[in-house]
């Protein structure tokens, strides 16, 4: 076992709420005419906001699914994934199967190396983390909480109103009695700061760890954040606004001249295809 | 009038909870590693053990700093508030003062306390099956702060270690987080320099501001023990119990313990007393 550190990549931007947005709160109180589904607020703002666990939960499942989907191949490149084969252990029953989906985490299937060997040499848990049965693997991306921007704090002040309550109905499908309830929501439009930080653990894995997390992010945007995403909720977009990279000796000297930054991105796809100038910061000799 | 160095730790997020001086002397620790390498983390801890000292986080509001109720005058309610129920009842209810209450509670005399600038919430999360999106609902505890609130500890010592260790530790740990969940981004702060006085009183006794290791047992005057283990590399730590943040002491520096997991490197954890002076009870003397 062995770390280094060569420093982190900062990714800043805005997460553009393109339908309405719903990641749930439990009820704190039961009120006649109340909401049954509320979203999850600031407990000393009243805002809503995107927790961190959501984001990066969701990108961790999406990119799980992609390599469970790819595993044949992607055995060659990584050797952790090589006791692997396709599928969920649920159907058999018991863990380490030799399922990829292995491991049962509050009674649902997921993807968890067992050991820091075998979670280094697989691309889900070296970027997501994993926390093993024999060693962890810590997580190379933190995923910040994801507040309202200053735009739309400010709206709220003036009394716009930031979320809404969504009246769904279910129909019996003989009596066609109707069946209501009410779903909070974040209104379409709404944006909130995210911050993603990747930590260089390794030159080498730099590109390839970044693609896949650019990636893991462009899966996202065709599909759902939060809840009742096949019902049109949860749509959303990634602003990149800054990428800099803050090498091992801006912490040794604080100096900020020593942390660089790429031009702004308009979207997730347009700085995966410019990946190089990303990796060009923390490798300028191509090394 | 005590002259301390601050670290406000302006908050990007939650934390998991309030970190003690143990954790923060690990955290820093850990940085320092990352950032030096492994020779410097001994020459680091080595200078830090005989020259430096830490206090446990506390909150802050803006200006306004916050710390623990010393047990001092938790024992002198009565005499403080001179028999006022309700007076006493709202002190005892909170676990940080701020700072021109505590030099009043540290003199014996009669305080003002207020809300203090974060909350302990339980936030829900879900879990997803992967194949079937069956989702399975959990609590996590975090302390979430109020707008312009946030944690700061304080440092005493030679400027050289704080600029050449902590202050890089610190800039790290902001943009890696502290305590637990920091993949979820639970612990990310922007970090502050600052300054904060203390007036301590001519008293006999001292106040510690971090849990603290005592050399003798008979330096204790007033105090509350909790036992701090945690974990080290994949290794559980023993449990040492500690004398914690607000106990009354005579004059005892505490140390640093050392323990042996069978790691190829000694675990160190801090145990040095972080001393403000105070008025003891006569009887408790």
């Amino acid at each position: 076992m062995n770390r280094e550190f060569y420093g982190k990549v900062i990714i800043e931007g805005e997460i553009e709420a393109l339908t309405g947005l719903h990641i749930g709160a439990q009820r704190d109180t039961s009120e006649i005419g109340g909401i049954d589904n509320p979203v999850i607020k600031d407990p000393h703002t009243g805002l809503p906001y995107i927790p961190g666990s959501s984001l990066k939960g969701r990108l961790r499942s999406l990119f799980e699914i992609y390599v469970n989907s790819k595993l044949d191949e992607l055995k060659d490149q990584y050797k952790g994934l090589k006791n692997y084969m396709k599928g969920s252990c649920r159907e058999i029953g018991k863990e380490n199967c030799g399922r990829f989906f292995n491991r049962e985490l509050h009674n649902v299937w997921i993807h968890v190396c067992n050991t820091y060997e075998e979670a280094r040499n697989c691309p889900v848990c070296r970027l997501f983390g994993a926390s093993g049965k024999e060693s962890n693997f810590p997580s190379r991306v933190i995923v910040r909480d994801a507040f309202l921007t200053e735009e739309w704090k400010e709206k709220w002040r003036k009394g716009e109103e930031i979320t809404e309550a969504k009246m769904e109905v279910g129909i019996d499908r003989i009596t066609s009695q109707a069946n209501p309830r009410t779903t909070e929501r974040v209104v379409a439009g709404a944006k909130f700061n995210f911050e993603i930080i990747y930590t260089v653990e390794d030159l080498n894995e730099v590109e390839d760890d970044l693609r896949h997390l650019l990636m893991s992010m462009l899966l996202l945007e065709d599909s759902y954040l939060g809840g009742s995403g096949s019902r049109g909720y949860g749509k959303v977009k990634f602003h990149i606004k800054r990428i800099a990279f803050k090498p091992r000796e801006f912490y040794e000297t604080g100096d900020e001249g020593k942390i660089k930054s790429t031009k702004q991105y308009k979207s997730v796809q347009e700085l995966l295809n410019n990946i190089n100038d990303v990796v060009s910061l923390i490798k300028p000799q191509g090394g | 009038m005590g002259k301390y160095l601050a670290i406000k730790m302006i908050p990007k997020g939650p934390i998991r909870e309030i970190p003690k001086a143990t954790t923060l002397f690990g955290a820093i620790a850990n940085a320092v590693r990352e950032i030096y390498g492994s020779d410097e983390t001994e020459k680091f801890i080595r200078e830090f053990s005989e020259k430096a000292k830490i206090s446990s986080a506390f909150p802050y509001l803006g200006e306004e700093y916050f710390l623990p109720f010393p047990l001092n005058a938790e024992a002198s309610l009565y005499e403080i508030f001179k028999g006022d129920i309700s007076k006493i009842k709202e002190a005892r209810e909170k676990p940080y003062i701020p700072l021109d209450a505590f030099e009043k509670a540290i003199r014996l005399q009669e305080f003002t306390v207020k809300d203090l600038p974060y909350k302990k919430v339980e936030i829900p999360k879900v879990s997803l099956d992967r194949v079937s999106q069956d989702s399975s609902i959990y609590f996590w505890d975090a302390v979430v702060f109020k707008e312009n609130g946030g944690l700061y500890f304080l440092y005493d010592g030679p400027k050289d270690i704080f600029e050449k260790y902590i202050v890089p530790a610190m800039n790290f740990l902001g943009d890696h987080g502290i305590g637990g969940k920091r993949t979820w981004g639970y612990g990310l702060f922007v970090p502050e320099i600052t300054e904060v006085y203390i007036d301590e009183p001519q008293g006999n006794a001292f106040v510690t501001l971090s849990p603290m290791y005592p050399r003798n047992e008979n330096s204790l005057i007033l105090w509350k023990v909790e036992k701090i283990g945690g974990w080290s590399w994949g290794r559980r730590k023993p449990k040492v119990p500690m004398v914690l943040e607000g106990s009354v002491i005579r004059d005892d520096p505490g140390k640093m313990i050392e323990l042996d997991l069978g790691l190829p490197f000694k675990v160190y954890v801090n145990g040095k007393a972080f001393p403000v002076r105070t008025e003891a009870p006569g009887d408790a003397l």
